[in-house]
């Protein structure tokens, strides 16, 4: 008998609302009420709806909102936002198929050249191409916040995510940047409207950290099928040698409390510093092997085992 | 021993700023994005006209106090279904008594007018009594991450972020509300 699985059949069969009917069900109107700060000719542009659903903005708000709309460029006809497509040294951005599709041209061009061109096209968008592993080229590596990403956790089911607004790639798929017609590309939905900030992994330049280093041993990277969590330092180092690898060290503390930020079968509350590798013990056991940048393994080590929070033991 | 999660999960959804939030049409799409789970999910624990009242207040709220989204605190879906967990809870009686109500008398008055669920009917007549009288005596902070869980389909982390506790606590709390959901079970064929 699974519990889990009792509950969630459980009332099961109320279902998930339809968000229109859900909308005029519960009174969440398209239109927004007038307010005297407003003149029709900026209502007509900024507040058509696209669709017939919307908000019930509370008057307090409305001048406030206005006035956000209506500086906003991307509303304005005939100004910067309404080309259908652009293009300069740096990037070249067209509509596809129900979605804008920017090429980059010049991965390492300032990334102002990349705002200007979604501006043209009325997106406010800023892009920043960032040095990555070859794993992560063309992939999106982070975004303008700082708090923990909501990465499902071993065990959870499925969880809903929305739609997708933002995917980033290399096209034609699979390529090598450099290679060909290989090229970086952001697809966006049309009917984006918001604001966004993310970077993307480029190829890195010869001496360049990545931005975000990668676990080492994953598929497709340059420790690929070694086994280096909690072995010695002295038996990782030795399959480092073999690939002509440099190293670099960084020493690791768990501590006994404090939110977890890491996780295998049990959580861990870490903290990282760097160590001069002659600090380092052959014995010291080897927390995780990251590429920080072309030909550099950073050893994550410790004097002994980590230990576990106490309460993720029971 | 597995490999360590040691980076977060690539994600391809980007985040939006919280200066978004200005844009009606920003809220809209929220709207259509969370409103439909979360109703569903307040109509299982409260009902359909509570759960219209609790979605209306929650957009209402988020709306109203947008500039109280703070990123570094969970994405959008943690912050909207945080300020429901909050409203929902003041209606814990009410909850309860729906609970008590379906283990007394076998019928859920949540689901009445409702078609039948496909599941097995003779194990959901006998277990579903048990699991409501279970359900309305753990606490209400208990029962908030269990069901977050298993009719709000969040995940581990973005419970913690609703709930305001670390990830480790999540999965402890739900080991023990777990357990306790099982003896009450257990009692059902025990006699």
């Amino acid at each position: 008998m699974d519990e889990m699985k009792l509950l969630r059949h459980m009332r099961a069969e109320i279902a998930v609302p339809d968000p229109d009917e859900l909308a005029a069900s519960i009174g969440w109107r398209s239109e927004l009420p007038t307010a005297p700060v407003r003149s029709n000719r900026w209502r007509s542009l900024a507040f058509t709806p696209k669709r017939n659903r919307g908000l019930i903005i509370g008057a307090a708000l409305t001048a406030a909102l206005a006035a956000a709309l209506v500086v906003g460029p991307s509303v304005v006809p005939g100004a910067p936002g309404s080309a259908t497509s652009y293009a300069n040294a740096a990037i070249e951005i067209e509509k596809e198929n129900g979605e804008w599709v920017a090429k980059i041209k010049d991965p390492l061009a300032d990334h102002e050249r990349y705002a200007e061109g979604f501006r043209a096209v009325g997106l406010d968008v800023q892009l920043r191409l960032v040095p990555a592993s070859p794993v992560d080229v063309g992939r999106v590596v982070g975004g303008d916040r700082s708090g923990p990403m909501p990465s499902p956790l071993p065990g959870d089911d499925e969880t809903p995510s929305g739609r997708t607004i933002i995917t980033a790639g290399k096209e034609p798929s699979g390529c090598q940047i450099g290679q060909g017609d290989c090229h970086l590309a952001i697809r966006i939905a049309e009917d984006f409207r918001g604001t966004v900030s993310f970077q993307v992994g480029r190829p890195a330049q010869q001496g360049e950290p990545y931005q975000r280093p990668t676990l080492a041993t994953d598929s497709g990277e340059v420790l690929q099928g070694v086994g280096a969590h909690e072995r010695p330092v002295a038996e990782v180092l030795d399959e480092i040698k073999k690939r002509d690898l440099q190293v670099v060290y960084e020493r690791v503390t768990s501590h006994d409390e404090g939110p977890s930020n890491y996780a295998t079968d049990r959580y861990y509350h870490l903290t990282f510093e760097p160590v001069d590798a002659s600090e380092v013990g052959p014995d010291w056991v080897v927390w995780q092997a990251r590429s920080i940048q072309d030909g550099v393994i950073q050893l994550q080590v410790s004097p002994e085992k980590l230990k576990p929070l106490a309460e993720s033991t029971n | 021993m597995s490999t360590p999660d040691v980076i977060p999960e690539e994600w391809d959804e980007a985040l939006l700023r919280p200066s978004s939030l200005d844009d009606p049409r920003c809220f809209d799409d929220l709207f259509r994005r969370h409103a439909p789970p979360l109703h569903r999910y307040a109509a299982r624990r409260l009902g359909g006209h509570l759960a219209d009242d609790i979605v209306a207040a929650t957009f209402h709220q988020a709306l109203q106090h947008r500039h109280s989204y703070d990123p570094a605190r969970g994405d959008t879906l943690s912050w909207l279904w945080t300020i429901a967990t909050n409203l929902i809870r003041r209606h814990h009686r009410s909850e309860a008594r729906l609970y008590r109500a379906l283990a007394r008398t076998g019928v859920d008055p949540v689901t009445e007018g409702h078609a039948d669920l496909v599941v097995d009917q003779v194990t959901a007549a006998t277990t579903t009594p048990r699991l409501a009288k279970a359900l309305a005596g753990l606490r209400k902070a208990d029962r908030d991450l269990l069901l977050l869980i298993a009719w709000g389909e969040l995940s581990y982390q973005q419970v913690a972020d609703v709930l305001g506790i670390p990830v480790g606590t999540v999965r402890s709390r739900l080991n023990r509300t777990r357990a306790k959901l099982r003896k009450a079970l257990g009692e059902v064929s025990d006699g």
